[in-house]
């Protein structure tokens, strides 16, 4: 089988052999020549960083000249404090870019609206435009040094302000607090911008807003209150009773609360909340007019029924005089229903505006109620007194068997004498004395033949 | 019968017993390489499709160690038109081993000619820097596939020369 192959193999073989290496030379002589045009590219790129190297020193250079340049025409320096001097600040500031005569001659230019000193070892500006000079400055930092001491102390004072009751001087002396800061916070608000000044100014703004603020809540928080006052004060009147006694005193402590808040009203110059008051005052004033206006009516009507109640006296006076009369009986019980009738006034009684006439009044009515029970116990102890005497009669009369054939007698005492007293019960409507006497027409009746 | 004539007969029977088995026994290695041989037959039949797959290669090995070693002898007649059909098809299947191994030899001289046209001759035209770097990677790719017939082609003269 090989030999049948081996010519085909051997050839094979051989160009395998040939090929591969064909191959392999192909790949070298490309490779060559990607590498040449690496280094070409190489070479080009190395020029290019130099290129672009040079550009950015050049930039830089330029930026350097420029920042210097900027600085330069930025820089307002003067002579420093804390023995620092122009030449010295020069040096550290254009690091020898600069010579100090053109420093000099910089200032020189922008000495009439800038100053700078020097403060921890750097050097800083201010604006002439709010200091004139370094010791203007100095008395400003002592100023601002006042100045919170003084939103201190303000603070305090607002404190014992709104602390117990609040007075028109309390306001007043708030009000200046206010008018105080507003005026400091005023005078530093053009420094908060300043790069010197906005530090220390912040904290004074700050400070000063702050206490505002409190001052603006405590202020609202005293009007809410006096408001609800209001409130109270305007519900009190509108939905109570101005019919009753003691309306005048309760009127007059609204008065007094309405002058109260009136008068914080006042401190608080709540011009609206004054013209609800005097609202609220004419109502007040209304209201105690119409309550006299009622207890005259009052005593006019006591004084009518004294008159009824003087005249059932006078009705009432000659009754039973002469005795026991069928028709006093009657009248009695009529005063007597009439003096139920009578008003009393005692939801009144309380109301010292009344109090003489309810008193008078009130006398003149016990007497009436006590004589007329007295007339009507008189009259029913005498008709009681008579009935004894039959009752008495009936009992002995039996105890003594004295009863049978008496029928007569017994017929004449049912039909005259008890019928008398009955028919007196009867007006008097004294209902015990009718069963007393029904009881005894009974008795009798069981003891009458036929 | 005697007891000597009853033996001879049944020695005559053993005997021809004996030699039906031997008989039964060839055919069967016969019919069982015959088989064998038609089995592989179909699978070389199926190999070689244009492509040199590894499992070419494989069944090429198998194949050549079964051509190598079923050789058959046959030594009672019962069996010679088995075995005479067993050797046409070895010698049918000898050939188409050939002509496989030819068509695998043809192939990656195919291979190699596609690849000296396709990447050697066309590529190398193409000038400028670009092409260059693609003209290189084209050459190793070249280089790689051509490496791989290389490797297949040494496996296939493995198996001829073994």
């Amino acid at each position: 089988m090989k030999n049948e192959f081996e010519n085909i193999l051997e050839e094979t073989e051989s160009k395998f052999g040939e090929l591969n290496k064909k191959l392999e030379d192909l790949i070298t002589e490309e490779q060559s020549v990607i590498d040449s045009f690496k280094g070409k590219i190489k070479k080009s790129i190395v020029g290019l960083l130099i290129i672009a190297s040079i550009g950015c020193i050049s930039v830089e250079v330029y930026k350097n000249k420029k920042r210097q340049d900027v600085l330069f025409e930025n820089s307002r320096y003067y002579q420093a404090m804390e023995n620092e001097t122009l030449e010295t600040i020069a040096k550290k500031v254009c690091k020898d870019s600069y010579s100090l005569d053109k420093i000099i001659e910089f200032n020189k230019k922008f000495d009439k609206t800038f100053d700078s000193i020097a403060e921890k070892g750097e050097i800083i500006h201010f604006p002439k435009k709010y200091v004139k000079d370094t010791y203007q400055l100095n008395d400003f930092i002592q100023e601002i040094a006042g100045l919170k001491k003084n939103i201190q102390k303000n603070r305090n004072l607002v404190e014992i302000a709104f602390n117990g009751d609040i007075t028109k001087q309390k306001i007043n002396q708030v009000r200046c607090i206010l008018d105080e800061i507003n005026s400091d916070l005023y005078r530093i608000q053009d420094f908060k911008d300043d790069n010197y000044f906005k530090n220390k100014v912040k904290v004074s703004i700050d400070s000063g807003s702050n206490l505002r603020s409190e001052i603006g809540a405590r202020i609202t928080f005293e009007i809410e209150k006096i408001d609800a006052e209001f409130r109270l004060l305007n519900n009190t009147l509108q939905n109570n009773d101005w019919e009753k006694p003691g309306t005048i005193e309760r009127l007059e402590e609204l008065t007094l609360k309405n002058s109260r808040i009136r008068y914080l009203y006042d401190c608080f110059e709540n011009i609206e909340g004054i013209a609800e008051l005097d609202r609220i005052d004419g109502l007040i004033t209304n209201k105690k007019e119409a309550y006299l206006v009622l207890l005259d009516k009052i005593k006019e009507d006591i004084n009518k029924d004294k008159y009824s109640v003087e005249s059932l006296q006078r009705h009432l006076d000659p009754l039973l005089k002469r005795g026991i009369q069928n028709k006093e009986l009657s009248l009695i019980i009529e005063l007597k229903e009439k003096v139920w009738e009578i008003k009393d006034y005692k939801q009144w009684k309380s109301e010292k505006r009344l109090e003489e006439q309810i008193d008078g009044y009130s006398t003149k009515v016990n007497r009436l109620n006590f004589e007329v029970n007295n007339k009507l116990n008189y009259a029913i102890g005498m008709i009681n007194e008579e009935l004894s005497k039959y009752e008495k009669e009936i009992k002995d009369a039996e105890e003594l068997n004295r009863l049978k054939g008496s029928d007569l007698r017994l017929k004449y005492i049912i039909e005259k004498p008890l019928a008398m007293i009955k028919y007196r019960y009867e007006l008097l409507g004294y209902s015990n004395g009718i069963t007393r006497i029904n009881k005894l027409i009974n008795k009798i009746n069981s003891f009458i033949k036929n | 019968m005697s007891s000597t004539e009853y033996s001879t007969t049944s020695l005559k029977r053993v005997l021809k017993i004996d030699n039906l088995e031997k008989i039964a026994k060839e055919r069967d290695k016969i019919k069982t390489y015959n088989e064998k041989i038609d089995y592989y037959n179909k699978l070389l039949y199926a190999s070689l499709n244009n492509i040199i797959y590894n499992d070419d290669i494989s069944l090429f090995e198998e194949i050549k160690d079964i051509i190598s070693k079923h050789s058959l002898a046959c030594y009672y007649d019962e069996n010679t038109g088995l075995f005479n059909e067993y050797n046409s098809n070895l010698q049918q299947f000898k050939d188409l081993f050939n002509n496989k191994i030819s068509e695998a030899f043809r192939i990656i001289n195919q291979n190699v000619k596609d690849i000296e046209n396709n990447y050697i001759n066309k590529i190398n035209q193409k000038k400028s820097y670009f092409n260059s770097v693609k003209k290189r990677k084209e050459f190793l790719s070249a280089k790689e596939d051509l490496s791989k017939n290389h490797k297949q082609f040494r496996q296939i003269k493995g198996i001829i020369e073994r």
